[in-house]
């Protein structure tokens, strides 16, 4: 039987749906398609702004591959945004536990903790290197619990814990409602049978709150890994990758290789090296929690 | 139901005074860093940098909220960052959720796939992109220019995430009651769809404003010259000088942080609200 032919409205409904998407279609293809592209393609080159690029082929990433450097960068982001993610998700979840328990004063008490969280991360950045200062804000303080250390900043054992805990001030008040809106959608029926059933608090939390909490756990840790690879600007500010290479994130090590010693296809191949860590780890987590949903 | 003893309730009543009082000591550590650069931003310089540190200010210094307007181009950066942002949000409020309807409410051929389209380049990072991007920009001749600093950031496909995941719930009965009123396909988006959309709009402006209003290395790399510089990009470089008044920093970082500040006091639960969508849905 041949195909029926398709009403005109029909058609010209499915054309102006098309058209609707066509704006945002030509700007992913321009600025997000089209820069990942160009990326490989630079890559393979040796580029600056001062002359034309130059095939190279494989070059850049045998280079990147044997440098040490590279490999502590990586190393230091992994640490990173384990540490981060492992300390927001501690707050955040008892901070959203908290909330929940509608304890008065619960509302003040959110946007208290959320609050850093709507200044720009540049200007927190700008803030906290101040309070890191020899004898600034933050030494006048930790001197009052005998903690004595001489610029936060300038230590390598230091720098980068200071500078986690400025992102974890400035952040884990917007996980924390993320979890909060997680924890809400755990049916009241379930934690009261455990407690009928005698869970300890540990068991219910473990084995009740835990496995329910899988789709927020999983947004949260795609999200929090992928902000805190692309939220690199406190390390531009505060440290700008140092003491030596301390907190030389892999962010922040595009932008140098890219901006500062403008080398294009140094800095490309490494994006190109990054996006492709984040596809795989992205795949593994989706595997991990086989996460359904729309 | 479970009977509870009077025992048990008073440990809970326990419980939950341990709590607040946990809950209030992390509220007094979230809020002391901002209480602390409030007033270091009324201090005299040397109040800043005395060794040991002056907790109260001698005197109260107003002008340190007016000298960098006039010693430097403060005056321009804010300017910029408010021109940048407000015509940012206006151009990803539209386009956004024209897509987002446009996937929700159409068949058409590779709908599919421009979803797929955009929860890809969703996951992808601007460090990913930003040197090809500077590249494509600096060809496009868009360097230190405002066309550079708003249009590569116009739209993002979390807008159009955002905005689907809200339409997918708007039954299809309202387009074809406008359809039945003889409305053209635009305006039914326009007078019918949108004003249903309002919470997720509300909630994708302040996104949009904040994450525009706040970010740093877009601008940073566009705008070279001071005449182009946002408040961020403007505050990095004032922090970055030889020899910065910190008092002079602190002021100019409190007046950077109030326009945010203030709409999320106002539309705080509204906010709070469109998070927890995400957070379930996504």
């Amino acid at each position: 039987m041949a195909a029926r032919p398709v009403p005109y409205f029909i058609r010209k409904r499915r054309l102006t749906g098309f058209l609707f998407f066509l704006p945002a279609l030509i700007f992913i293809i321009i600025f997000l398609l089209g820069p990942i592209i160009v990326a490989i393609g630079i890559s393979l080159t040796k580029y600056s702004i001062l002359s034309a690029p130059k095939f190279v082929g494989f070059k850049n990433y045998i280079r990147i591959f044997n440098m040490p450097t590279f490999w502590k960068s990586l190393s230091i982001t992994g640490i990173y945004i384990v540490s981060r993610l492992f300390f927001i998700f501690l707050i955040a979840f008892f901070m959203a536990a908290i909330i929940n328990k509608r304890i008065p004063l619960a509302g003040f008490f959110q946007s208290a903790y959320f609050m850093p969280y709507v200044f720009p991360l540049a200007v927190t950045a700008i803030v906290w290197k101040i309070f890191y200062r020899p004898f600034g804000f933050i030494e006048s303080l930790t001197n009052l619990f005998g903690i004595e250390v001489i610029g936060w900043l300038s230590s390598e054992r230091t720098a980068l814990i200071a500078v986690t805990i400025t992102t974890v001030w400035s952040a884990v008040g917007y996980y924390s409602v993320i979890i909060l809106a997680g924890l809400q959608t755990i049916p009241k029926a379930a934690l009261e049978s455990s407690a009928i059933d005698g869970a300890n608090r540990f068991q219910t939390f473990f084995y009740i709150i835990l496995p329910l909490l899988k789709p927020t756990l999983f947004y949260f840790i795609v999200v929090g890994t992928i902000n805190s690879i692309r939220g690199f600007s406190p390390f531009l500010v505060m440290t700008q990758g140092g003491p030596g290479d301390a907190t030389r994130v892999i962010g922040y090590m595009i932008y140098e290789y890219g901006f500062v010693y403008l080398k294009m296809g140094m800095g490309s191949a490494m994006s190109v090296i990054l996006l492709i860590i984040i596809l795989i780890f992205t795949l593994i987590q989706r595997k991990f929690f086989r996460y359904e949903g729309g | 139901m479970l009977k509870k003893t009077g025992k048990s309730k008073k440990t809970e009543k326990v419980i939950e005074g341990m709590l607040f009082i946990v809950a209030a000591i992390i509220a007094l550590m979230f809020l002391f860093p901002m209480v602390y650069t409030v007033i270091s931003s009324l201090k005299p310089l040397e109040d800043i940098t005395s060794v040991p540190m002056r907790w109260i200010p001698r005197e109260i210094r107003l002008r340190n909220f007016i000298e960098p307007f006039i010693e430097k181009n403060f005056g321009i950066y804010f300017f910029n960052s408010a021109l940048v942002t407000t015509t940012v949000t206006f151009l990803s409020l539209f386009f956004c959720s024209l897509a987002g309807y446009s996937l929700t409410k159409f068949d058409y051929k590779g709908k599919n796939f421009f979803f797929i389209l955009v929860l890809m380049t969703m996951m992808v990072p601007i460090e990913i992109t930003i040197v090809p991007l500077a590249i494509i920009v600096r060809k496009l001749g868009w360097m230190n220019s405002y066309p550079g600093l708003i249009v590569p950031v116009a739209i993002t496909p979390f807008g159009i995430f955002w905005m689907r995941q809200f339409m997918i719930t708007i039954p299809k009965d309202y387009a074809e009651a406008g359809r039945i009123d003889g409305l053209s396909e635009f305006g039914i988006f326009m007078k019918l769809i949108l004003p249903l959309c309002k919470p997720a709009l509300g909630a994708l402006a302040i996104f949009t404003f904040m994450g525009n209003w706040n970010s740093l290395i877009w601008p940073l790399i566009v705008a070279s010259k001071d005449q182009y510089r946002t408040i961020t990009v403007g505050l990095v470089a004032f922090e970055g000088e030889f020899f910065t008044p910190y008092n002079h920093l602190f002021a100019m970082s409190v007046v950077a942080v109030l326009p945010t500040l203030v709409i999320f006091l106002i539309l705080r639960t509204k906010l709070i609200k469109g998070l927890a969508m995400v957070g379930i849905k996504g």
